[in-house]
């Protein structure tokens, strides 16, 4: 009688304690997945203003002007076009073998950290949706 | 006896009262430990049904802003949803609203004191300062740390293209209701799925045949224009134009005129493009063959009317020169041929008798006559007397081009192997006639000004009178030109539409379809080509010349072209 109390006793304050735990534990683990979670809204957020801005950075008319002015490109006209067979035959006649396969090798996924986002792009995006407005 | 009897009672009852309260205490208690112990196993053990958890993880694929987004065909973004923060306050709650109002002009400085000042003294208890702050100005705000000022998150609708394909896209309300196109039409739809839209559109062509279609509405002075491009095999529409345009952004800031759009919603008697159809029916089923000659030398007379050519030749003509010098003398004899009910029950088959069933609510059901009597018949062989919209040409003048098949167009894109329904309208033979009679247009007949060398263009132009109250305004003209390309084997279908435009001294003051509406279908047809991975052709003139034998062993020989 009096060895199972001892026993049930020893058994219920260690119950207590690790519940007591792991309960702790719990609550530590959900507020790590709260800011977790937070992190990934906002960052999903931010993805979402870089993707606008990407596209209206995109805008045809945009890059058009762009490389109208910078790079001196002109509308392609049907006797510029080559297919790539014939460019790999035109340039095989001139004995020039063209270099491509050093770069594959060199790049390497960046690491991304936890703010990929700079500050400064998604205020100018936010500027020029305030400006919309 | 009787006081010892009475004490004993005293005791007695005492003694009662105190067991009882004891009773009743215990009870209590007991009751107390048996509720905190059911409520113990309750949290414990079904603590998950039992309210909402704290946290929860945030699924991979989970949705997070309101409303999906809308993409081109190549996957470029068209419209989006952005989280973004409005600044609101408790007035009542505020201490000092000077203070508050001078320090949130040093954090915004777009607003008004005073007014700001004023809405803070308010007695109301919620009022909006500033809606949708940038990121930053919402963190100079929080850093003010002035009381009683919160945030509300609010998605908002972005358009980061702006005006470019605005018809086709539409818009929302402030609600993120869709208003107008695609966003209307797929508004449910919308608020619910979780990947992106992908729309049937390509931007870099959309962009291509707006800035064209405006140039020329410039030079032109036209009150409007309209173009559409369309994949010939799979009736996808890949640009849809109307101008003047809006920017979906602001799109209150500009006339609901501009919010109309001409290509789908509009319909307009279009004129001589109408001969490819009727040339393409009486090949079918009128039994007509491309040498049959027709007597054009002097204008019908019918009732009041007359039917005259506008390229008059005075002379009998073939059918490609019909064709090809638009002769609407030559059209009406030949639909006269075909037979009014044919010619109606052709047309129907077109879809020309009802709206194009097209994923957008903005579409115009064409106006047919009430009663087609005999000179509708006629009018409708040249294009007048039956109004369209434009979408539905370039619907029919696919099915005509592709093999003879009408699909009905879509602006959703599809996969190559699951395209819309179609419904053939006419044999492979009659389509590869009518490609070559295209062909013939730009090569030698009205069309001439849309060719680029490479690609083979094919068309057809069309000059109609708008119609007004009382009859035809002979100076307001629908110039268009319904170009295909290339025609060996036709893969887009461009129309360019000028709305009363006027010549000037490059085109001799000459308005009509082959004069202004074809050098636009030109120009965008030459720059779309390579953008659309087309590979030009290098020897064009044994192109055609191939293209001409075929069609002409299909007819069974003979001479079809008289040369002047």
């Amino acid at each position: 009688m009096r060895q199972s109390t001892v026993l049930w006793t020893v058994l219920g304050i260690a119950v207590v304690i690790s519940l007591f735990a792991v309960k702790h534990a719990v609550r530590d683990l959900e507020g790590r997945l709260h800011a977790l979670n937070i992190e990934i809204i906002s960052d999903r957020d931010a993805a979402q203003v870089l993707q606008a801005e990407w596209s209206f950075l995109n805008e045809p008319a945009r890059l058009e002007a762009l490389s109208r002015e910078y790079l001196g490109l002109v509308t392609i006209s049907a006797s510029q076009t080559v297919t790539l067979d014939e460019l790999i035959q035109a340039v095989a006649t001139k004995k020039e073998v063209p270099r491509i396969a050093a770069t594959s090798a060199a790049s390497k996924e960046p690491t991304v950290k936890n703010k990929i986002v700079n500050p400064d792009w998604v205020e100018r995006a936010a500027i020029r949706l305030n400006r919309n407005q | 006896m009787v006081e010892k009897i009475s004490i004993e009672g005293d005791r007695k009852t005492a003694i009662e009262t105190g067991r009882n309260r004891l009773i009743i205490a215990g009870a209590l208690f007991s009751a107390a430990f048996l509720l905190i112990g059911i409520r113990v196993i309750k949290v414990s053990i079904f603590a998950h049904d039992d309210g909402p958890r704290y946290t929860r993880s945030v699924a991979k694929d989970e949705k997070y802003t309101g409303r999906a987004d809308i993409v081109d065909r190549n996957g470029v973004l068209l419209a989006t949803s952005l989280n973004t923060q409005s600044l609101y306050a408790h007035p009542r709650l505020i201490l000092d609203p000077e203070q508050a109002a001078i320090k949130l002009k040093n954090a915004l400085p777009s607003i008004n004191v005073e007014a700001i000042e004023k809405l803070l003294r308010s007695k109301r208890g919620f009022v909006y300062l500033k809606r949708r702050l940038t990121p930053n100005q919402h963190y100079a705000v929080n850093r003010l740390g002035i009381p009683a000022l919160y945030f509300q998150r609010e998605t908002r609708r972005i358009y980061p293209l702006g005006p470019l394909a605005a018809h086709a896209l539409g818009h929302t309300d402030p609600d993120n209701k869709g208003l107008a196109g695609v966003e209307r039409y797929f508004d449910k739809d919308l608020r619910t799925r979780q990947t992106a839209l992908s729309l049937a559109l390509d931007v870099r062509v959309q962009h291509v045949l707006e800035q064209e279609i405006s140039k020329a509405m410039h030079s032109y002075s036209a009150k409007g224009g309209a173009g559409l491009v369309m994949d010939a095999n799979t009736a996808e529409v890949i640009a849809m134009a109307s101008l003047p345009s809006f920017d979906p952004n602001r799109a209150n800031a500009v006339p609901r005129l501009s919010h109309f759009n001409k290509t789908s919603h509009g319909v307009y008697e279009m004129g001589s493009t109408f001969k490819i159809f009727t040339t393409a029916m009486a090949l079918e089923i009128g039994n007509i063959k491309l040498r049959d000659r027709y007597d054009a030398t002097k204008p019908i007379r019918i009732h009041r009317y007359t039917i005259r050519d506008y390229h008059a030749k005075k002379r009998w003509l073939s059918v490609p020169e019909i064709f090809m010098y638009s002769s609407n003398i030559g059209a009406v004899k030949m639909a006269q041929k075909v037979g009014k009910e044919s010619h109606k029950r052709f047309l129907t088959q077109l879809g020309m008798m009802d709206s194009v069933r097209i994923e957008l609510f903005e579409t115009g059901a064409p106006i047919p006559p009430k009663i087609w009597r005999d000179i509708n018949h006629m009018t409708i062989s040249y294009g007048h007397g039956l109004a369209v919209s434009p979408l539905h040409l370039v619907a029919g003048v696919s099915a005509i081009i592709n093999g003879g098949t009408y699909r009905t167009p879509t602006i959703i894109r599809r996969h190559p192997d699951h395209p819309t329904k179609g419904n053939r309208i006419v044999s492979k033979k009659t389509s590869l006639k009518m490609r070559h009679l295209m062909r013939l247009v730009v090569e030698k007949g009205t069309g001439g000004k849309a060719a680029v060398p490479g690609y083979l263009v094919g068309g057809k132009t069309g000059t109609a009178e708008k119609v007004s109250n009382r009859g035809y305004k002979k100076k307001a003209l629908i110039s268009s030109f319904v170009a295909a390309f290339p025609m060996n084997s036709p893969q887009f279908v461009v129309l360019t539409m000028l709305d009363e435009a006027k010549g000037n001294e490059a085109t001799g003051y000459r308005a009509t379809g082959g004069w202004v509406a074809a050098p636009v279908a030109g120009a965008v047809i030459r720059r779309i080509a390579p953008i659309l991975a087309l590979k030009p052709i290098e020897d064009e003139v044994s192109a055609a010349r191939t293209l001409a034998l075929k069609s002409r062993s299909q007819s069974g020989g003979g001479r079809d072209v008289a040369t002047n």
